[in-house]
Parts: structure tokens; C-alpha cells; sequence
């Protein structure tokens, strides 16, 4: 491996950190899609209206979930600058504390104490560097740029559309109840091919990981399907609104 | 076990210790009667410790001049102490091993849990009594000037006044005692 190999794989890392996003969006993208199309299928025969309901629901969802992402990322972001902030005064009010905390941290390490005080004692020369491994070693906040709001919210916003647009395919080429079931096989397709690359990325096995993705999605859905038929059983007089 | 008390006799004690390049046994018992500091520490190698380790060194030839002994205690080894003392340059008193904590739980000043003793220094006079003694928060280095001019104080053998220091008068009812 060489300098600039180390130096790409960061950039990898922090790229691969948006695989949440990808995730997130993809699979909330397609299984409430689904959902809503074979409801709204359902209720009408009519094609075209649940094409126009599902990229509606596609274009508003991805717009949310971008909002959200992008809220959520920005909040996590802003915490956690607050809290590099508060550590690097800590570590100039009390040099000396910090200065011990981060022998202990490197001693906990493994390192001896003689070899984790010569470390320090030179770290310590450089204002800088010292603040940023005593932040990274004695309080766990590293410095990979993961927390992007813009490009994760991007990144969530189309992937949503991503998942969204997979099971409204087949009611382009199609109708009725086949076009429903095309719809859910696709889904599942997708959902098992999204874990299948993630467990690419990962390392893992493609199946397991695949495999994984496709049930926990699936499950969630049937758990959704199940809290339907005992709110039925519960309230027979409910039902969906033609 | 805790604090001895000034007047106790101190306990004895018998530990390897390190001093420029030799390492040996150290006992009270062996002192041959003469005054003793001997003054514990948290640790080697960290950045608040060296202030005092070093000021003790700085200061040895003065202890000496009152003919006593200084010894410093911390939980590290032999090795660390020899290379702590190589870092700071040199240390004019020997550096004792405390690594099962014997010596810091015999004087009653093991921080039970770090595991390493607290920042304390007592004097015990030719007698084997324990004359002075005193504990600081870790946070706060002592004073070795305030030391020494204690053991000179109480080698008067006399009443010396508040913030006494040495030429000064002792043992007069005019002063403010």
C-alpha cells in the first residue's frame, strides 16, 4: 500500500459513510411505495391515477426526507462542532489535565507510559495536532467529514426517488392486479440487491447480507399489514375510504 | 490503614529504590537516625508530577546541609523510575518502587481507586517519630521550600512562630506563636 492509497482510502471511507443515506432512502423509497400503490390499486382500476399517486407521493417523500436528512445531519453536525469546541478550551484551560487524559488514553491503548509520554511531550509542540488527537483519542471525536448536510441530503433525496420509482415501473407497462404483483417482486428484488451491495462494500456475503435487507424490509411491511388486520378486527366498521 | 499521625512512629518500611544508576534496598531502619522526607507521588511520566520531583532535587544539597534524607514514592517500577529520572536529568535522592503498595497503604495514602498514592509528604525525625505530615488534592504540587523550612523549624527544637523562617527568632513569648 502506498501514501496516496492511504490517502484515496479516506476519501472512500468518508464516501461509503453515505451508504446510511442510501440505505434509508432506498428502502423508505420503495416499501412506502409499494404500500400506498396497491392500496390506491386497489380503490381504483384506473392506471393513470396510480401513476400520478405514486410519482406525487415519490417527488413530496424525497422532498421530506431530503428536509429531514439534511435537519438531521445539520443538528448531528452543529452538536458535534459545540462538542470539539468544548474539548479544545478544556484541553487550553487545563493543558496539563488534557495532557494526562490523553497519556491515559494512549497507556489504555497498550502503549507503556514512557512511550505514551514521549508521544504527548511532542504533541504537545504543535498546539494543533495536540488538540486534535486529544479530542479524537480521549473523546472519540474524530475529524472524518461524514457529517455533510448538503450532500446527505442529496444523496437521501434520490435515493428515495430510486426506491420509489422501481415499483411504479410496472404500472407504466401494465394494470391491474399483475402490475401489483410485479410491483411487490421488483421491491423485494431491489431491497435484496441494495443489501447485496452493501454487504459488498461491508465485505460480507452478498446472499446473507442480501438476504438480511429482504427480511427485515419484508417483515417490517407484514408487521404493518398485521397492525391492519387487528385494527379490522378490532373496529369492523373501518375501512378504507374508496 | 490509615493516616499515621504526627507523634506515631513511623512505620517501618523496606523497599527497592532507584538512585543514579543503583538500584537497592531502602528501610527506615537503615536511615541511621537521621531526619527523613520522604514524599509520595502519583506517578512517572506525567506532566504534572516532574515540578515537584525535580524541585526536591533542586533543593537536595539543602536537605542534606540538615542532615536528612530524602526519599520519593510512586507505584512505578524500577525501570520506569530509571527512566523517569533520565528524563528529568537526573535526580539528586533516590526513587523508591511502591509497585505493590505496600509502602503507600502502610502510611495510609493509597488513592484505592487509581491505584496510586496521593500527593504526600512527610518528615520523621531521628527518633523514628512522625513530626510533619501533609496531603494535597492531586491537582496541587506542594511546596519543597515550605518542606525544607519546616524541617528547619523543627530542628530548632524550639517554638518557632507562625511563617517562621530560619535566622528568624524562636522561642520567645513575645512572638505570635
Amino acid at each position: 500500500m502506498s501514501l496516496s492509497e492511504i490517502q484515496q482510502k479516506r476519501q472512500v471511507i468518508e464516501s461509503r459513510s453515505r451508504i446510511r443515506e442510501i440505505v434509508f432512502g432506498i428502502q423508505d423509497g420503495l416499501i412506502s411505495t409499494v404500500g400506498l400503490l396497491s392500496g390506491v390499486q386497489g380503490a381504483t382500476e384506473n392506471s393513470l391515477v396510480v401513476i400520478v399517486t405514486g410519482l406525487t407521493a415519490m417527488f413530496s417523500g424525497a422532498i421530506s426526507m431530503a428536509a429531514g436528512s439534511y435537519l438531521s445531519a445539520g443538528a448531528q453536525k452543529d452538536i458535534f462542532e459545540k462538542e470539539i469546541t468544548e474539548a479544545e478550551k478544556m484541553a487550553e484551560r487545563e493543558p496539563y489535565i488534557a495532557a494526562e487524559g490523553l497519556l491515559k488514553a494512549l497507556g489504555d491503548e497498550g502503549l507503556t507510559k514512557e512511550q505514551s509520554y514521549r508521544m504527548v511531550k511532542t504533541l504537545l509542540q504543535e498546539r494543533n495536532v495536540f488538540l486534535r488527537t486529544f479530542r479524537e483519542k480521549v473523546f472519540g471525536l474524530g475529524s472524518a467529514d461524514i457529517n455533510q448536510p448538503l450532500p446527505a441530503a442529496l444523496v437521501m433525496g434520490l435515493s428515495f426517488i430510486v426506491g420509489a420509482v422501481v415499483p411504479i415501473v410496472p404500472y407504466l407497462i401494465m394494470s391491474g392486479v399483475s402490475a401489483f404483483y410485479l410491483s411487490g417482486l421488483l421491491g423485494g428484488l431491489t431491497l435484496f440487491g441494495v443489501g447485496a451491495f452493501k454487504g459488498r462494500l461491508a465485505g460480507q456475503s452478498l446472499w446473507t447480507a442480501g438476504l438480511q435487507f429482504f427480511l427485515v424490509a419484508v417483515g417490517a411491511a407484514a408487521l404493518g399489514y398485521l397492525i391492519g388486520l387487528i385494527v379490522q378486527y378490532f373496529f369492523p366498521g373501518v375501512s378504507v375510504p374508496a | 490503614m490509615g493516616l499515621p499521625r504526627v507523634g506515631d512512629h513511623a512505620p517501618e518500611f523496606s523497599a527497592k529504590g532507584y538512585f543514579q544508576g543503583t538500584v537497592k534496598d531502602y528501610s527506615l531502619s537503615g536511615l541511621g537516625g537521621k531526619w527523613l522526607v520522604l514524599f509520595f507521588y502519583p506517578a512517572d511520566f506525567t506532566f504534572i508530577c516532574p515540578t515537584e520531583v525535580t524541585g526536591f532535587s533542586k533543593l537536595a544539597t539543602a536537605f542534606a546541609d540538615e542532615s536528612a534524607t530524602i526519599l520519593g514514592v510512586s507505584v512505578d517500577s524500577i525501570d520506569t523510575h530509571s527512566s523517569w529520572a533520565a528524563e528529568l536529568g537526573g535526580l539528586e535522592y533516590p526513587l523508591l518502587s511502591d509497585e505493590d503498595r505496600r509502602l503507600s497503604q502502610a502510611y495510609g495514602v493509597l488513592d484505592e481507586a487509581e491505584a496510586v498514592a496521593f500527593r504526600a509528604t512527610f518528615i520523621v525525625n531521628p527518633a523514628g517519630l512522625i513530626s510533619y505530615e501533609v496531603v494535597s488534592h492531586v491537582n496541587v504540587g506542594r511546596s519543597v521550600e515550605e518542606t525544607l523550612r519546616v524541617l528547619k523549624a523543627l530542628r530548632t527544637d524550639r517554638l518557632c512562630p507562625s511563617d517562621w523562617h530560619p535566622g528568624e527568632a524562636t522561642g520567645d513569648v513575645a512572638l505570635k506563636y
